[in-house]
């Protein structure tokens, strides 16, 4: 199924710029419900404040692949340390992408009922992202991301 | 827009930010190492008799370091990843606290040193963009 996503601006941290997203139509974005779900939870609270304190630290960084954790063709933080992922595509060391997130259950996404519709969501944004990058109707540069910001995914 | 990440940032207690901090200081750190020596992350883990996937946990700014692993990497590395001065051991609640220093800045006698992530082990100035976490007394 199709659904439409706007693709929106979600803060400058330090050098890094950080987008997100949202279904059409959602008043949420993806990266804020993570936050909302999580960070007050006491079992998960701990590990929300270690991936905002690492993305204050890729702001001074950059965001080094080796900071972030392979997820198919898309990404994730943090990679030790957290039973938590948020999933996110890289632009460029200076420009990512955020999307939600969920608790990662099992060594496999696949058995990880909590993050895995993430986990797909996320490379289903990556896979329309890089449509319409080839298709020159997105490009990242040093400002940001320029484009058309409403994509669609298939989910 | 993104007030939720703020509000989980004023939330962040400090030792969930020098946990972080310093484990990124390390990754970099031990990357930086491995650059100037020529090596590569299989490099590190086949001495180590480790899976270079572990030595990516290393690398990615959020690992949990134990003592033994840093002791393992440094015998490695032939280079100081974490320095602790005894003085430590007689300040009662010594305050800890992160610093970056620049080429015009030395570390006072009274600071521990913890950590040095300069590029040039044996510059005989500080080099720009030299870092050092300290140990300060209270």
């Amino acid at each position: 199924m199709n659904r439409k996503i706007h693709i929106v601006f979600y803060r400058q941290e330090g050098n890094l710029l950080l987008y997100t997203w949202c279904f059409d139509g959602a008043s949420v974005n993806e990266t804020d419900s993570f936050f909302i779900r999580f960070k007050d939870n006491p079992v998960y609270a701990e590990d929300v404040q270690i991936i905002v304190a690492a993305l204050k630290n890729l702001g001074r960084r950059g965001a080094e692949d080796r900071y972030l954790r392979d997820e198919d063709n898309a990404s994730a933080l943090p990679i030790a340390a957290s039973k938590l992922r948020l999933y996110c595509i890289k632009g460029h060391k200076y420009c990512l992408l955020l999307g939600g997130g969920g608790i990662k259950s099992s060594q496999r996404v696949q058995d990880s009922p909590d993050a895995y519709p993430h986990f797909r969501r996320m490379n289903a944004v990556e896979k329309s992202f890089r449509k319409a990058i080839a298709a020159g109707d997105l490009r990242w540069d040093g400002d940001g991301l320029i484009g058309d910001f409403i994509l669609e995914i298939d989910v | 827009m993104s007030k939720l990440f703020d509000e989980v940032a004023s939330q962040t207690p400090p030792h969930v930010q020098y946990f972080v901090d310093m484990s990124f200081d390390i990754s970099d750190r031990i990357q930086n190492l491995l650059e100037a020596k020529g090596m590569q992350q299989k490099d590190l883990a086949l001495a180590l008799g480790k899976q270079e996937s572990e030595v990516s946990k290393w690398l990615s700014g959020t690992h949990n370091f134990t003592l033994k692993t840093l002791a393992k990497i440094t015998s490695i590395l032939q280079a100081d990843l974490v320095k602790v001065v005894n003085q430590a051991s007689t300040v009662p609640g010594p305050q800890m606290r992160t610093e970056v220093l620049g080429p015009w800045d030395a570390p006072k006698p009274e600071d521990i040193l913890l950590f040095d992530k300069a590029d040039g082990e044996s510059s005989a100035l500080p080099q720009p963009q030299t870092a050092k976490i300290i140990l300060l007394a209270a």
